[in-house]
């Protein structure tokens, strides 16, 4: 079973700050691999172990040259070899234009069975691009699913949450999977993995050799924080727990939160 | 001249921040404040292959460089000084005696169970009467039909009480004249008759770290548990504590960098005079004091141990490293604490910790008068 695992290296939001005119500053903010991949990254070891199968990384890099970092980040976390599309074009590259470039990279690695993502990505959390990936390869999408199950021959099954529980799918073509960040906790890289990440392979591809793209890059036009109110200002006291907690509904209530 | 680190050395520092946060981070104060030795981490920090950094992966390392080891050690500190002096000195005095002087037998039996996190070394030098002066063994080995038995005690071993194998320091020649040269190095196995170990100590610092006495009364030792050769072992204890002196000086740095990091979030969340106190330039100036000392501090620890990666000599740079970074915590740990007001003298906030256990810093593997006699005698050679 060949799995890709689509992965963004995001600037970390933890280190990002709000200045006061609203905009966020991410020039301090050294880049990760994002969180909620290193969950899909760990979903898919799982699952290639349990099938003898290979995790191959996909990250899509607006830079011209590969950071050597993105990669040996992600491959220290389990991958078996990744597949990057750099190129300074892609730099802002819109959520579709991000979501086409994996479909052809896709398409690219061939014979592909299952395609896993995080739910979101730390920094933009568009929470679309494996949808729209899933949608220029014209296979099935799933997201917020929390469990994927894979057994030999019968299809892949996918769990998620509903308003009223959970439903699951037996899916048996090729999927694109987009994963809660509690799937699974993601196991934090041994020492020895790290000097193996720098002796797995790794193929750039080029934008160029992916083809013309349809889709047509965006622009933002601005960013502001959300405004909140004034503090209340309201203090309670806790001796009584249930009394405590019926007189910060009220306050809620009153302040206008349903 | 490049001060940048590799990939290797930067993932370190991002995978060891990761797993101290998630395995280290929420137990630190705890068994501090209990003096428990957390027996539950050792097999996680095998799992995570940090029992034997430095060493080649075909002897169970995980052949990093020992920039990467500094670095592994300042991030475990960072969160939690027990847990890196665990690490520390079963690396950089125990495995690092038997892997420099070990026979390639003594190697088989022993390097890849501890440097995989098997098995846990101890480091026995320190006597009653033999502390700063470690020549003053009174310990004895002597050689008796193909055996050497063993007798004499030892105090403040790190890990005594659990650890399986132990780099045990005794004379084997009691003659006077002989002075250092009597002195030889054996491996000893916990649990051989008439080896013990008495109680932990407790403690001002490293509280739920493990330091004992221990006891040996006519252990037999096989002729091979001598560790290189007869009267060799005081230049063993010398060099291998050279290492130590590198790994020491990143405990403090790691200690020093919890505490400033922790003095930092508090400047911009406490509120006096209607304002975050980092708004006092009072408070700036002692933020940018200590980083600055603790910046020196880390450069001259990676210094030392890059000397030692390219194989050179590196005692002097690594006096200076510890007896500088050792100093550095004690005054950064205080000032994060005079930060922290009322607050920093309580054990809500982990900045009394990092202040308690950065004193030890300055006193084991050499205490600073001895760093300043390593550096001295080099200057005045
Ligand atoms: C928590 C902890 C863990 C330890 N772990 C280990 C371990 O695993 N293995 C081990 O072998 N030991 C270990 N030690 C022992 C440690 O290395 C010694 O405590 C240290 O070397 C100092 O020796 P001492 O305590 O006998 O002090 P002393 O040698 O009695 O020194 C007392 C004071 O006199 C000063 N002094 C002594 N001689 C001189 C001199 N010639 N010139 C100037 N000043 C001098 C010292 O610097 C110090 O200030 C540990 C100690 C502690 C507290």
């Amino acid at each position: 079973m060949r799995i890709v695992v689509a992965f963004k290296w995001a600037a970390d939001y933890q280190e990002a700050s709000v200045n006061g005119s609203g905009e966020v500053d991410w020039s301090r903010a050294r880049p990760v691999v994002s969180s909620y991949d290193a969950v899909a990254i760990e979903v898919a070891r799982q699952i290639a172990d349990a099938v003898s199968g290979e995790v191959i990384g996909l990250s899509v890099i607006g830079e011209p040259t590969v950071p050597s970092m993105a990669t040996k980040t992600a491959l220290a976390r389990g991958l078996d070899r990744v597949v990057v599309v750099a190129d300074e074009t892609l730099n802002n590259a819109s959520t579709t234009q991000t979501g086409e470039v994996l479909s052809r990279a896709i398409r690219q690695i061939g014979d592909v069975d299952l395609v896993l993502a995080g739910d979101s990505s730390i920094d933009v959390a568009a929470k679309m691009v494996s949808s729209i990936a899933a949608g220029f390869l014209g296979w099935p999408a799933f997201t917020d699913v929390g469990n994927v199950n894979v057994t030999h021959g019968s299809g892949v099954e996918l769990t998620r949450p509903t308003a009223v529980g959970s439903e699951t799918f037996t899916v048996t073509r090729p999927t694109v999977v987009a994963l809660t960040a509690d799937a699974v906790v993601a196991r934090v890289p041994g020492m020895k993995d790290i000097l193996a990440a720098g002796k797995k392979p790794v193929e750039q591809l080029s934008l160029a050799s992916l083809g013309d793209l349809e889709s047509v890059p965006y622009t933002v036009r601005g960013t502001s924080r959300p405004s909140h109110g004034a503090r209340l200002q309201k203090v309670i006291d806790a001796t009584d727990t249930s009394a405590a907690v019926k007189q910060l509904a009220g306050i809620l209530r009153d302040a206008g939160v349903s | 001249m490049d001060f940048t680190l590799s990939d290797v050395q930067e993932l370190t520092r991002t995978m060891v921040r990761e797993f101290a946060e998630r395995e280290l981070a929420p137990i630190a104060a705890e068994i501090d404040q209990n003096h428990r030795f957390p027996i539950e981490t050792l097999p996680k920090l095998a799992e995570n292959n940090l029992f034997g950094i430095p060493f080649p992966e075909e002897w169970g390392g995980a052949g990093l460089d020992y920039v990467s080891y500094a670095i592994a050690i300042e991030e475990i500190s960072r969160v939690c000084a027990t847990t890196s002096i665990i690490v520390e000195t079963h690396t950089s005095l125990a495995l690092e005696a038997i892997f420099n002087y070990g026979s390639d037998e003594q190697k088989r039996d022993y390097v890849a169970d501890l440097a995989s996190g098997r098995k846990l070394a101890s480091f026995a030098l320190t006597e009653p009467m033999a502390g700063t002066d470690a020549a003053m063994q009174e310990s004895t080995a002597i050689l008796k039909d193909g055996e050497y038995i063993l007798n004499g005690s030892k105090v403040f071993i790190t890990d005594g009480n659990y650890s399986d194998v132990f780099v045990v320091f005794a004379k084997t020649n009691p003659d006077p004249a002989l002075g250092t040269r009597g002195i030889s190095a054996f491996i000893v196995e916990a649990g051989l008759p008439g080896f013990t170990a008495g109680e932990g100590e407790r403690k001002m610092g490293l509280r739920a770290a493990n330091t004992s006495t221990l006891m040996f009364s006519d252990v037999r030792l096989p002729a091979d548990a001598l560790l290189g050769k007869e009267g060799e072992g005081f230049k063993i204890a010398m060099s291998v504590l050279d290492a130590g002196r590198v790994g020491i000086a990143a405990q403090a740095v790691g200690i020093a960098q919890g505490a400033l990091d922790a003095a930092v979030k508090y400047a911009k969340e406490r509120v006096q005079f209607g304002k975050p106190i980092g708004n006092l330039q009072a408070i700036q100036w002692m933020l940018a004091d200590m980083s600055t000392d603790l910046e020196a501090a880390r450069l001259l620890t990676y210094k030392a141990a890059h000397l030692q990666d390219l194989g050179k000599r590196f005692s002097v740079e690594a006096a200076h490293a510890k007896l500088f970074a050792g100093q550095m915590a004690s005054r950064v740990a205080g000032m994060a604490i005079q930060i922290h007001g009322g607050n920093g003298f309580t054990e809500s906030y982990p900045v009394e910790r990092a202040y308690r256990d950065a004193k030890i810093t300055e006193i084991y593997e050499g205490t600073n008068e001895v760093q300043r006699m390593v550096i001295s005698r080099a200057l005045l050679r």
